[in-house]
C-alpha cells in the first residue's frame, strides 16, 4: 500500500514536471504580454517534430538535435511576436486570444501539411526503471524533473538576480512607467518570447522522448497547462508551475479511487473549486495594475 | 439536394450558436469557454428523451433548451463574479466534466458508442420531404431567435447589458443588479446553445461525445469574430462565411489537385488560421461591425 | 466616411466570397447533374477515409491503396466495361464532417457507394443518410450496432466483429495457464466492445473474476498512473486494448515497471510500427491476436509489392488500406456479376463473389473474367478470406502469434467457426 502510494506520487510528480514548463510559459505571457496564448501547443510540437527530423531523418547526434529542435521552436516564438502578437499590443485580451487562436491552428494543420499525421518516434531505445527505494523511476522521467526543475529555479533566478529579468518584471508591472524609466518593452517582449518558447519547446521534445510525437502533441497538454496554471495562480509564473505539480500529484493520487476514465476531470473539477475559494488561484497576486 | 440542406442547416445551427455567444459576449463582455457543453448538454437531453423514451420531437427540443439553461444557472450563480478570465477557465473546465460524463457515464448517454436511429422533424412524410421541411423549421427558430436577439438589443435591458460590459462598477453604482442580469445572459444564452445542439442532433440523426470537443466553442468564436461581436447582423455572416469556406474548399478539391488529398485537408484549416490571423490584426471588429475607436492601432507601437 | 467604405468592402467581399463558393456548388451540380442522370460512362464511387483527427495515421494509405487499386480495375476495363471515378473526402475523424462529406458524395458526386469509412463514431453518423439514399456502404468499423438489422441491407464490413478478437484472447490465456488478468482499454467504442468480449468468454471458462480493469483515455499526458493500477498485485497477463500510438507509449511505461507480467493486444495495434516505435527488445514476447493476415496468402501477395512500392510501407502493417483494397475489388466484382451499379442489385451479389463456391480470385482483372464466362468466383483478398456472413459480417480464421524481435511466431489457430 505504501509503495503503491509512493509510485502514485512519483506518477504525479512527472505529470506535474511534464506541466510545469509549459504552465510556466503561459503564466510569463499572460504576465508580460496579457494574454492567455493559445498557441503554446504548437511550440512544444513544432520543437518535438524538428528534433525528430534533426535526429531520425538526418541521423544527427541527439544532443544537436535538441539544440536544433529548440531554436525551431525559439524562432517560431519570435515569428509568432514579430509576425502578429507585437501588432495587436493594447488590444483587449480577447484579440490576442483569439489571434492566438488562428496562429495555433495554422501551425497544428501546417505540421499535419509538411509532415503527415502519422505519429514518429525518436530514435531512442526503450529504458528499464530505476528502483530508488519503494519506486520504480523511468530514467528519461529523472530528466524531466531536472529539466523542470533547472528551468523553474533559472528563471526564479532571472527574475530576482539579472537585469533582463527585473526589467521583464518592470514592464508586467506598468509598462507606461518602464518605458519612462528607459527600458524598451520591444526588447523585453522579444526576450520573453525567446524564453517561453525554448520552455515549451524542452517540454515538447520530453514529451516525445517520453510518448510519442503527433501533430496534436502540444495541443492535447495545453487545456491542462492551461487549467494548472490558473490553479497555480497564472498572475505568478511560480505560482502556476507549483500548481503544474499539485495537480499532476492530485490527479495521480486520485485515480487511486475515482476511475481513471475520470482523470483529467479530477483536474478540472479542483480548478472549479479553488477558484470559487480563491478567485486568484492558489498563489495569484490580489492586485494587478 | 440533401448537401446543399445540410449546409445552410448547419450555417443555420452555427448562426443560432454565434446568436447566443454574441448575447454573452458581445452584450454582456461575458467569455463562455465552456459554450459547448450546453450545446451537448440540449443535443442529448433531446436525443434521450426521443429515442429512449420516446417523447415527442418538439417536448424533446423544449426540455433541451429548458435543461442546458437551468444547467447554466447554479454554475452562473457560483462563478459569474470572477474575473472574465477565470470565469472563461471554469467554463472551460465545465464543459470538459461535462463531455467526461457524457463519456463515461454510459447506462444514461450511451457512452463513446453514440445515439443512433434520432428522428428528424417530419420523418414521416419521407426523406425527400422531412429535408427541406426540416430545414424550414430550423431557419424559423433560427429567424425567431435572431428576432429576439435583436428586440433585447434595443430594449433598455440591451443597453444596460452593454453599460455593464463597458463598466460595471458604474452600472453597480446607478444600483444595477448587475450579478444578476449577467445570470440571466448566461442563462439565456445556453438555453439558445442547448435549442440549437437539440436540432443539431436531430438534423444529423447521430451524436456521440467526439462531436462536442472544445472545437465547437472554439468555432463559434471564430464565427462571431468573423462576422463582428455585438453587431446584430454578424453572427448571421461570420457563421455562414465560415461554414461556406469550410464546405465550399472541400468541393473546390473536386477540381483542384495540387496537393495531395491529406495537404488539401490540412491546407483548409491553415487557410482558416490564417484569416483569423489577419482578421484581427486588420479588422477586429469583424465584416459586419462597427469600428469603435482608432485607439487600439495607434497603441501598437508599445512593443 | 473612410470606415463606410471600408466596412462596405468587407460586406462586398465576403459576399462576393460566399457567392463565389455557392456559383462553385450551382456549377458542381449543373456539371455533374446530366451526365450521371443518363447513365454516363463513368461509375463514380465515394471514399471516405480519416485524412485528418484520430484516424489520420491511417486515413492517407488507405485512400492510397483504393487509388491503386481503382486503376488496375480501370486498367482491366472495369466493371461492365466502365470506368471507375474516385471521388475521395476526409472524414475528420469526425462524425460532424462525416454527415456533410457524405451527402455531398451523394447528392453533388451522385455516388452509389461509400466505402473506407474508419471508426464507428463515423460509419454510425454516415449509415443514416446512405441508407436513406439507397447508397451501399463498406467500412472497416467492427463496433455491433454498424451491421444491425435497420441498416444490415446495404452495408458490408471488411473488419472483424471485435467479439471473436475476445474469444480468442480470453481462450489463448487459458491455455497457457493464465489466472489473473488485467486489462488497459481505451474509452471508444471498439475497445469496449471487445473487453465485454473477453469478460464473457473469461467468465464462461469458469476463470476467476477479473479486477484489474483500467480504462485510459485517448492523447492523455502520461499513462503512468493507468499502467501502475493495470499492473497492481502482479498480473500474469496484461492485455492491451487500443490503437499504436497509445499501445506504444502504454508498453514503454510496462517495460519501464520490470515486472514478470506478459502482454496481449490486438494485431492492428500490436503491428510492426509498434516494434520499430519502442524498439524489438520490448515488444519481444508480446502476443498479437488477429484474424490471420494472409501473408503468404496470394490474395495478400497480389498486392503486397504494389502497396509497398506506391507507400513505402509494408502492407503487413496496414490492416487498413488492406482492407480498404479489398473493399474496392468487392465492389468493382459485385458490380460486374450483378451487371448494374443500383447499390441493391450490387449489395444481393456480394457476398456470392466474397464466398466459397467458387474459383479463388484475387484481383478483378482474373475475377471479372471468370464473372463473364459464367463461373463463380470467390475473392480471396490482402486483409483476409473476404467471406461474408448473412448479418454481412466479416468471416475471419483468427490465430495468435508470439512477437520474437522483429520476427513473429504463430502459436494458435482458431478457426472461424469456433468463435462465435
Amino acid at each position: 500500500m505504501i509503495a503503491e502510494l509512493a509510485q502514485h506520487i512519483v506518477d504525479g510528480v512527472v505529470l506535474g514536471a511534464i506541466l510545469a514548463l509549459p504552465a510556466l510559459g503561459l503564466a510569463l505571457v499572460w504576465r508580460i504580454a496579457g494574454f492567455p496564448h493559445l498557441a503554446h501547443g504548437s511550440l512544444m510540437t513544432i520543437a518535438a517534430y524538428a528534433a525528430w527530423l534533426a535526429a531520425g531523418v538526418w541521423h544527427l547526434p541527439l544532443p544537436l538535435a535538441v539544440l536544433f529542435g529548440l531554436a525551431i521552436s525559439a524562432a517560431t516564438g519570435v515569428g509568432m511576436h514579430l509576425g502578429v502578437y507585437r501588432y495587436l499590443a493594447g488590444r483587449p485580451m480577447l484579440n490576442l486570444f483569439i489571434a492566438s487562436i488562428g496562429v495555433e491552428l495554422f501551425l497544428r494543420y501546417g505540421v499535419i501539411f509538411s509532415f503527415g499525421s502519422d505519429f514518429q518516434t525518436f530514435p531512442l531505445p526503450a529504458e528499464r526503471g530505476v528502483r530508488l527505494g519503494l519506486v520504480v523511476v523511468r530514467p528519461l522521467d529523472l530528466v524531466l524533473l531536472g529539466v523542470a526543475f533547472g528551468a523553474l529555479l533559472g528563471v526564479w533566478w532571472m527574475f530576482r538576480g539579472t537585469q533582463i529579468g527585473r526589467r521583464m518584471r518592470a514592464v508586467s508591472d506598468n509598462p507606461f512607467l518602464a518605458r519612462l524609466s528607459g527600458i524598451s518593452p520591444a526588447r523585453i517582449h522579444l526576450a520573453m518570447w525567446i524564453l517561453v518558447s525554448v520552455l515549451a519547446g524542452a517540454a515538447g521534445i520530453l514529451l516525445g522522448a517520453r510518448n510519442v510525437i503527433s501533430p496534436t502533441l502540444g495541443w492535447d497538454v495545453l487545456l491542462l497547462a492551461f487549467a494548472a496554471a490558473i490553479f497555480g495562480g497564472i498572475s505568478n509564473p511560480f505560482g502556476a508551475a507549483v500548481g503544474a505539480f499539485l495537480m499532476g500529484l492530485v490527479s495521480q493520487l486520485g485515480i487511486m479511487w475515482i476511475p481513471t476514465s475520470y482523470e483529467e476531470g479530477i483536474a478540472f473539477f479542483l480548478i472549479m473549486i479553488v477558484l470559487l475559494v480563491r478567485p486568484r488561484g492558489l498563489f495569484g497576486e490580489a492586485v494587478r495594475a | 439536394m440533401t448537401y446543399v440542406y445540410t449546409v445552410i442547416a448547419f450555417g443555420l445551427i452555427y448562426t443560432m450558436l454565434a446568436l447566443g455567444l454574441n448575447l454573452q459576449m458581445g452584450f454582456t463582455g461575458i467569455i463562455n469557454f465552456g459554450y459547448v457543453a450546453f450545446v451537448a448538454i440540449g443535443a442529448y437531453t433531446s436525443a434521450l428523451l426521443t429515442v429512449d423514451l420516446h417523447w415527442p420531437l418538439l417536448a424533446g427540443w423544449a426540455a433541451g433548451a429548458a435543461l442546458a439553461a437551468l444547467a447554466s444557472y447554479p454554475l452562473g450563480l457560483l462563478t459569474i463574479r470572477l474575473g472574465g478570465d477565470y470565469f472563461a477557465v471554469v467554463t472551460l473546465g465545465f464543459s470538459e466534466l461535462a463531455l467526461l460524463v457524457v463519456l463515461n457515464e454510459r447506462q444514461l448517454t450511451h457512452g463513446a458508442i453514440g445515439i443512433t436511429g434520432i428522428h428528424r422533424p417530419f420523418a414521416a412524410l419521407g426523406p425527400h420531404l422531412s429535408a427541406p421541411l426540416a430545414l424550414l423549421t430550423i431557419a424559423a427558430l433560427t429567424a425567431f431567435t435572431a428576432y429576439l436577439i435583436w428586440q433585447i438589443g434595443h430594449s433598455p435591458l440591451g443597453r444596460l447589458l452593454r453599460a455593464i460590459q463597458a463598466n460595471e462598477s458604474a452600472a453597480q453604482a446607478l444600483g444595477k443588479n448587475t450579478v444578476g442580469y449577467k445570470v440571466l445572459v448566461l442563462v439565456v444564452g445556453s438555453a439558445i446553445a442547448g435549442l440549437a445542439g437539440a436540432l443539431y442532433a436531430h438534423w444529423v440523426q447521430y451524436i456521440s461525445p467526439d462531436q462536442f470537443s472544445p472545437d465547437v466553442t472554439f468555432n463559434t468564436f471564430i464565427a462571431l469574430i468573423l462576422g463582428g461581436v455585438g453587431s446584430l447582423l454578424g453572427p448571421v455572416i461570420g457563421a455562414f462565411v465560415l461554414i461556406f469556406f469550410l464546405q465550399g474548399s472541400i468541393v473546390l478539391q473536386d477540381y483542384v489537385h495540387i496537393f495531395s488529398a491529406n495537404q488539401q485537408s490540412a491546407l483548409r484549416f491553415m487557410i482558416i488560421g490564417l484569416a483569423l490571423v489577419l482578421l484581427i490584426v486588420f479588422r477586429p471588429e469583424g465584416i459586419m461591425g462597427r469600428m469603435k475607436s482608432r485607439r487600439s492601432r495607434r497603441s501598437a507601437d508599445v512593443s | 466616411m473612410r470606415q463606410d467604405v471600408t466596412r462596405k468592402h468587407f460586406v462586398l467581399g465576403a459576399g462576393a466570397s460566399a457567392a463565389g463558393i455557392f456559383s462553385g456548388l450551382a456549377s458542381g451540380l449543373a456539371f455533374n447533374l446530366p451526365a450521371f442522370a443518363k447513365g454516363g460512362p463513368d461509375i463514380p464511387v465515394g471514399v471516405m477515409v480519416p485524412l485528418t483527427g484520430g484516424g489520420a495515421p491511417y486515413g492517407p494509405n488507405m485512400l492510397k491503396a483504393i487509388e491503386i487499386t481503382a486503376d488496375s480495375i480501370n486498367k482491366a476495363g472495369g466493371p461492365i466495361g466502365r470506368q471507375l471515378r474516385i471521388i475521395s473526402e476526409d472524414s475528420q475523424t469526425s462524425p460532424d464532417a462525416a454527415v456533410a462529406a457524405a451527402q455531398k458524395l451523394i447528392s453533388l458526386n451522385h455516388v452509389g457507394a461509400i466505402i473506407g469509412t474508419w471508426s464507428s463514431a463515423v460509419t454510425l453518423a454516415v449509415l443514416p443518410i446512405t441508407t436513406q439514399a439507397g447508397v451501399l456502404e463498406m467500412n472497416t468499423s467492427g463496433a455491433g450496432d454498424v451491421t444491425s438489422p435497420k441498416y444490415r441491407r446495404l452495408v458490408f464490413r471488411t473488419q472483424p466483429t471485435d467479439r471473436p478478437y475476445g474469444l480468442a484472447m480470453a481462450r489463448f490465456s487459458k491455455k497457457q495457464g493464465y489466472r489473473k488478468l488485467a486489462l488497459l482499454v481505451l474509452n471508444n467504442p471498439y475497445a469496449l466492445t471487445m473487453r465485454d468480449a473477453i469478460q464473457g468468454e473469461w467468465r464462461r471458462l469458469g476463470m476467476p473474476n477479473i479486477e484489474n480493469i483500467v480504462i485510459y483515455n485517448p492523447k492523455a499526458a502520461s499513462y503512468a498512473g493507468e499502467v501502475q493500477k493495470a499492473l497492481q498485485g502482479n498480473p500474469d497477463l496484461l492485455i492491451i486494448v487500443g490503437y499504436t500510438p497509445d499501445a506504444s507509449i502504454i508498453a514503454k511505461e510496462w517495460y519501464a515497471a520490470n515486472v514478470k507480467t506478459h502482454v496481449m493486444g490486438p494485431g492492428f495495434a500490436f503491428n510492426d510500427a509498434l516494434v520499430k516505435n519502442v524498439g524489438a527488445a520490448v515488444v519481444n514476447g508480446f502476443f498479437a491476436v488477429d484474424g490471420i493476415p494472409p501473408v503468404t496468402q496470394p490474395g495478400y501477395k497480389a498486392f503486397a509489392d504494389t502497396f509497398q512500392a506506391a507507400t513505402g510501407s509494408s502492407l503487413a502493417d496496414n490492416f487498413w488500406p488492406a482492407q480498404a483494397h479489398d473493399q474496392m475489388n468487392l465492389l468493382a466484382l459485385a458490380m460486374e456479376a450483378a451487371k448494374s451499379t443500383d447499390a441493391a442489385a450490387v449489395a444481393a451479389k456480394m457476398r456470392d463473389i466474397a464466398g466459397p463456391p467458387g474459383v479463388e480470385v484475387y484481383d478483378f482483372a482474373t475475377g471479372a473474367k471468370l464473372l463473364r464466362e459464367g463461373k463463380k468466383i470467390n475473392y480471396q483478398g490482402a486483409s483476409g478470406p473476404c467471406d461474408f456472413d448473412d448479418h454481412h459480417d466479416i468471416v475471419s480464421n483468427f490465430a495468435v502469434w508470439r512477437l520474437d524481435g522483429t520476427s513473429r511466431q504463430q502459436l494458435e489457430l482458431y478457426p472461424a467457426r469456433e468463435l462465435i
